[in-house]
This record gives C-alpha cells, sequence and structure tokens, in this order.
C-alpha cells in the first residue's frame, strides 16, 4: 500500500465542548452558546492522517468551521450541516457513518477517541462493519496493513490490521496549530454541504429522555490557611492524613 | 437486530482489567440476571468471575488475536445479550461492546457513573459539562452505555466461567504488548502514596522540596500534563489524566495542581486527595478532601519538619 494511495476520512468537530456548556445554580446544563468544537483528540487524529496520506477528505456535522480539516492536510471537506448532538451517542455515530459511505471508500477513518463522548469512535466503526481500534497513539502504513500502536487500560500495544479500518486517536500533547498561511488557504478548498435528510437519516427517536440534572454532590472539604501560618496548615494536615489512616 | 429488548438482566463487557465491581454493583440495582462478558486471558476472566455477576462468558483469545479481533462472533453472540449492555471505558473494551450494540440496536450513551430504577424505567446519571451538573436520564427500552463510575470491590464467591474459544482472524493481529513497566506507571499504578506536581511548583528548588517530601511519604513521584510538557521534568510515563495514567491509591497529595476535570477524572478512585496550591480560588479547593492555600516555598519545608 503506497501511502500516498491510502484514502483516508478525518472526522472533525462532530462534538461540542463542555466547557462551553452553561452550568445554572440548580444544575441545569444550557448547551445553546456550545458550538461543535475540536477536541484535542481531533488534532491527534489530523496530525495522525497526515502522516499516514496525502489523500485526505475531512468530514463534520453541525456548526462548526469547516477550514479546520483544510487547514491540516485535507483537499476537501464534507459538512453534513444540521446533525446536531443528541442524548443517544448512536446518533452521531450514525450519521458520522453515513457521511464516511458518502465519500466512497476510504482505507482510514480517523477519527479523535474523544473523551467527551467515549462510545460515538466504537459506534461508527460498528456502523460501518469495520474493524476499530480505540485509543490509538501512532499508525504507519506497512505493505498492505497498517501497523498501529495504542493505548489499553494497562498496555501499550502494537498491532498490524488491514484497511478499511477506523483508528479512534488519542490526544498525548498540544500539537501546533496551522500557520496563518495555512488556514487562509484552507478557506479556498472545496466543502460540499448535504443535510441529514440528504444523507437518508431520521432524527433520533424520543427513546432516552433527560429526567433532571442537579449540581454534583459537594465534597466535605477541609481547608487549612497557609499563607500566614504555613507550620500550622502543614501540621494540621499531616495530623488530619494521619487520622484517616494514609500515611 | 435481536430481540434483547425483551430480555431481562445485563451484560457487563470488559477487555481489560478495570472497575469490573462498581459495574457490576451498578448492573445489580437494575434487578435481573448479570453476565460478565470477559475477551482476554484467564486473568481476566477471574477478575471478572470475582466482581459480583451470577455467571461469565470468557471469550479465550486465539494467540495473536487482541479482544477487537472478536468482531465477527460477538456480533453473532449477540443474540444472546440482554436488554441493558454495559462496558469499561477502555480502549479495547468499548470496541468489544460496540460490536455487540450495533446488533442490539440500542441507543448508547458514555461515561455513566450510576444505573437505577423507576418502575420499568430505567435510570443513568452521568456528569454533564466537565464535571459541573449530574444529569439523571431515563428510558424504557433497550440501553447500552459506557460505565466510568468509581469501583467497588465485591466479597463473595466468584462466579462460574463458560469459556468460548475465539478463533484468529487474518485482519488483525498483536504484535508486541507492553505492560507499562517502564517500571514507572506500573509502580504508579500500584502506589498507596502518590505526590502529584504541577506548573504552580513552577521552581527547580521546589521540585527538590516536594521530591523530599515524597520520599518521606514513600509516595511515587506524578505529574500534570502541562509540567511533562512545557517544563519537561518529567516523561509521558508520569503524567496523570484520563489520556496517559489514572491511579487509585490511598492518598494522592497535589502540588501546585488546579485541577482539572481531565486530572481529576483520573484520580477519581484515590480514597483520599490533598491539595496545596497558592491560589484560593483553584478549582482543586472543591474537588478535594484537604487543602493548605499557601506558598509551596514555605508549606513544603513546614511539611519536611512535621512528617
Amino acid at each position: 500500500m503506497s501511502e500516498n494511495s491510502l484514502k483516508c476520512v478525518l472526522a472533525f468537530k462532530w462534538a461540542r465542548n463542555p466547557e462551553d456548556a452553561r452550568v445554572g445554580l440548580d444544575g441545569a446544563v444550557d448547551w445553546s452558546s456550545a458550538k461543535m468544537a475540536a477536541s484535542d483528540d481531533d488534532e491527534a487524529a489530523a496530525l495522525l492522517a497526515r502522516g499516514l496520506s496525502a489523500d485526505i477528505t475531512g468530514l463534520t456535522l453541525g456548526d462548526g468551521d469547516v477550514a479546520w480539516a483544510a487547514a491540516r492536510g485535507a483537499s476537501s471537506t464534507l459538512s453534513i450541516s444540521d446533525a446536531r448532538p443528541a442524548l443517544d451517542s448512536g446518533w452521531i455515530a450514525a450519521v458520522l457513518a453515513a457521511g464516511v459511505a458518502r465519500l466512497g471508500a476510504p482505507a482510514v477513518v480517523l477519527v479523535g477517541d474523544c473523551t467527551w463522548e467515549p462510545a460515538v469512535p466504537v459506534l461508527l466503526g460498528a456502523r460501518l462493519g469495520w474493524p476499530v481500534l480505540a485509543g490509538v497513539l501512532e499508525a504507519t502504513a506497512a505493505e498492505g496493513s497498517l501497523r498501529v500502536t495504542r493505548r489499553t487500560a494497562t498496555k501499550k500495544e502494537t498491532l498490524t490490521v488491514t484497511t478499511p479500518v477506523v483508528l479512534a486517536v488519542l490526544a498525548r500533547r498540544q500539537e501546533k496549530p496551522p500557520s496563518m498561511k495555512e488556514i487562509l488557504a484552507a478557506r479556498k478548498k472545496p466543502v460540499e454541504r448535504l443535510t441529514t435528510a440528504d444523507l437518508g437519516l431520521k432524527p433520533p427517536g424520543a427513546e432516552i429522555k433527560l429526567r433532571g440534572s442537579a449540581p454534583p454532590p459537594a465534597m466535605q472539604v477541609t481547608v487549612y490557611a497557609g499563607r500566614d501560618d504555613p507550620a500550622g496548615a502543614a501540621r494540621q494536615l499531616v495530623a488530619a492524613l494521619r487520622s484517616e489512616g494514609v500515611i | 437486530m435481536n430481540d434483547g429488548a425483551n430480555r431481562a438482566g445485563c451484560w457487563v463487557i470488559g477487555a481489560d482489567s478495570g472497575a469490573w465491581g462498581g459495574m457490576v454493583a451498578a448492573a445489580r440495582s437494575l434487578g435481573g440476571p448479570i453476565t460478565a462478558v470477559a475477551a482476554g486471558d484467564r486473568v481476566l476472566a477471574e477478575e471478572a468471575a470475582a466482581a459480583g455477576a451470577d455467571a461469565v462468558r470468557w471469550y479465550d483469545l486465539a494467540e495473536g488475536a487482541p479482544p477487537e479481533a472478536l468482531r465477527t462472533l460477538l456480533a453473532a453472540d449477540a443474540a444472546a445479550a440482554p436488554r441493558i449492555v454495559l462496558s469499561l471505558p477502555d480502549a479495547a473494551s468499548r470496541v468489544v461492546w460496540a460490536a455487540v450494540v450495533a446488533e442490539l440496536g440500542a441507543p448508547a450513551l458514555g461515561a455513566v457513573v450510576g444505573l437505577g430504577r423507576d418502575g420499568e424505567s430505567v435510570l443513568v446519571t452521568r456528569y454533564a459539562a466537565q464535571g459541573k451538573a449530574l444529569e439523571t436520564l431515563a428510558t424504557d427500552g433497550p440501553l447500552a452505555a459506557v460505565f466510568d463510575g468509581a469501583d467497588l470491590p465485591w466479597v463473595g464467591e466468584p462466579a462460574p466461567i463458560t469459556r468460548i474459544a475465539a478463533p484468529g482472524t487474518d485482519f488483525l493481529r498483536l504484535l508486541e504488548a507492553a505492560d507499562e513497566a517502564g517500571a514507572e506507571e506500573a509502580d504508579l499504578k500500584t502506589a498507596e502514596r502518590v505526590v502529584g506536581i504541577g506548573l504552580g511548583v513552577r521552581k527547580r528548588e521546589r521540585l527538590v522540596l516536594a521530591e523530599s517530601v515524597a520520599a518521606k511519604l514513600g509516595a511515587a513521584l506524578a505529574c500534570s500534563l502541562p509540567v511533562c510538557e512545557d517544563l519537561a521534568w518529567f516523561g509521558e510515563s508520569r503524567v496523570i489524566g484520563v489520556s496517559s495514567n489514572r491511579i487509585k491509591p490511598q492518598l494522592y497529595l497535589m502540588l501546585g495542581i488546579s485541577g482539572s476535570p481531565q486530572h481529576m477524572t483520573a484520580v477519581r478512585d484515590a480514597r483520599i486527595i490533598a491539595a496545596v496550591n497558592i491560589d484560593p480560588e483553584a478549582s482543586i479547593f472543591s474537588k478535594c478532601h484537604y487543602g493548605i492555600v499557601g506558598d509551596l516555598a514555605e508549606v513544603l519545608p513546614a511539611l519536611l519538619e512535621v512528617l
């Protein structure tokens, strides 16, 4: 498999950043001002895509910046502009899977293994009926397959997998943002805009309902004033930790 | 799709070591039989059996086959799945779970921390908005969820294990596996006490003091991601975070760490969290058990005096 012939789809900005949600004193969550955002994992997926291939197509949902992937190496982008998150994570996976199908027959779909939505990347692979590897750290094209390093709960593993495959990529560090020149050039790259109806998708039903939202239970916190009396605060902390039996 | 929507009980799925006990306890609150589905080696099957489930389906992987290779077999076996299917949150477990979920046709939720029942409805709790709210969701139908709640050890007789030999595949093969025993990560994961270094430590001389405190406590040293990336005082293997190391020590002492959601989720299973930070407004002071508002340059020598 020549690395330049490896057709890749980079899914990006398919989730909302939970930091953008407003939470009221009663615990009610207001997402109205939160746009679809790129996570650190999206950045890691973009970097991996660039390392794998020059043939990258971006795939994004909702109202985010469609030029994001184009500034990171994608030659064009498909935007499914009316897709919004639902309580059922399977809905976003279904929309992404329909988008991938629309883009022909890619060899690799790269998606951030996003802690905001941990179910979506694996459900995307299951929907496509493709092998999926999550927690991916590195991938290189080898003869007829990919060599992938990924992290599990207890191990770091290297595997070989044939294509097509979904790789859910894990961020390890803050990636370098694209230059202004790359951002400006990205805005000239082609974008196809479709709706979920164009892809034959029906909005999710109301199988899952929000019953309520509340502030999380408050922790019992004991804070010692160490600015004026560091020695006293240290004594109190050590005494507390001894009484807890942890030192 | 199967007819699991009408089948009582719950499958709890995992392909790695994790919060099996917590997941089974959450499932127990729903009533009905609980089957642990373990995709891995015998050690994993025994961990699942010791978590309080009623039975274990152990998918004994062929040599060189990772759990994700079970995709086809699990899709077929999903016909036996009940209406509720839970998964551990690690990378391999979620993939195994998704193969079942796709066949079950159930709506899916990520990162749930609790389950319950209200009549015929299943209730699910999960954190929203980076932990600033706790949502309760309800469904009357089948449900698939990634369980990311705390572990809960279970004491009792292990469940019977049924072994299912899984064939190898040619699409996916494991080449190498390293226990994260670049010794450092393994050491962090088993440490009784861990001292975490954050950007608030700032100066080398304070790092030396922090190392002395850790030595007096017999604690392993860890750090926040910015300390690894920006200061390069520690390698990646020492980083605490959802994407790096999750730990569960008896004591986690955080020095100059503000307490980002990524960091705090990874230490959620620590029994006692203590923190020293100069900023009284730091979010850590609502997320720890004990804290000192103070300058590390003064508090660390004071701690060394009394330890």
